[in-house]
């Protein structure tokens, strides 16, 4: 009786198996495949970077950035240069180095 | 053959990130997966092979996870399982009954030939649980240990899913004048 009705159930699922056409579905598959978009991704980066790189030397930048930099540093060391101690100097250098050290350690090789 | 055929394209995908070689075992299995989702979803072709495009590119993102213990066949099913396992979870969550649900028990079809529409029909009286198990078992004929695999269920719990499903299913066929021939 058990066997009967495992031969009625095999036969009813076997008469309804079908074996489905791919009818494109492969190429949609592979076309929505992250490693496709993630070099989109990078296209897009990089495009980004080129356009940020242009406007940076259009705008003449590397001037702006330099005079930037400068007027901060003379300012400070203007109106702060009395307030700084060797102490404080040595605390935050060796701060520094402690941060860099630690970020260099955490990195993936 | 076929299996060390597959251990050499899963190699090709995850050292060489060669698609080609990907696009093959998609190929190879597609119809497989779609059917197994077409079974679990009574049908609703849409809502399969959306399942089924899930179930490919998440085994792509975690092939390198893939440590031959069990046959790429077997652990493509466990992701199939999962992404509609998940589904119905998500689903359950913010409504009660499925659509196809509500279609093969009102047998209104849904894109498919009117010739399968039986077979989810039959299905239909099954558990979710024991539809997995009985198509599993007798369509695609696998063995218990294996299907135990896929489910993550004890060999002894998918045993009982057979049993009481082939109960339903023979008891419907035999009152629809099912005869197996």
């Amino acid at each position: 009786m058990m066997e009967n009705d495992d031969q009625l159930i095999k036969n009813f699922l076997l008469a309804g198996k079908q074996e489905i056409e791919d009818n494109g579905f492969s190429r949609r598959v592979i076309r929505l495949l992250p490693q496709r978009a993630q070099w989109l991704s990078d296209l897009l980066s990089m495009a980004c970077t080129v356009a940020c790189c242009i406007l940076f030397y259009i705008f003449n930048g590397v001037e702006v950035l330099f005079r930037t930099i400068n007027e901060t540093i003379t300012s400070q060391a203007y109106y702060q240069a009395s307030n700084i101690s060797s102490q404080s100097l040595y605390l935050a250098a060796a701060v520094l180095i402690l941060v860099g050290l630690q970020r260099a350690c955490s990195l993936k090789w | 053959m076929g299996q060390i055929n597959d251990i050499a394209l899963v190699a090709q995908v995850v050292v060489l990130k060669n698609t080609r070689a990907f696009d093959t075992l998609v190929r190879k299995y597609q119809s497989t997966i779609r059917r197994f989702f077409l079974n679990q979803t009574l049908g609703d072709t849409e809502l399969s092979d959306d399942l089924a495009q899930e179930t490919f590119i998440k085994a792509y993102t975690n092939l390198a996870s893939f440590k031959n213990l069990s046959s790429f066949s077997t652990w493509l099913y466990r992701i199939a399982y999962n992404v509609f396992y998940d589904y119905i979870r998500g689903r359950k969550e913010t409504s009660g009954l499925e659509t196809w649900e509500i279609d093969a028990a009102y047998q209104t079809e849904q894109r498919q030939t009117g010739e399968h529409m039986d077979i989810y029909r039959g299905l239909c009286q099954l558990k979710e649980a024991e539809r997995t198990c009985i198509t599993l078992f007798f369509m695609e004929d696998l063995p218990i240990d294996k299907i135990a695999v896929i489910t993550g269920m004890p060999a002894g719990t998918v045993k009982s899913h057979l049993s009481r499903g082939k109960e339903k299913l023979a008891t419907f066929l035999k009152q629809n004048g099912y005869d197996g021939k």
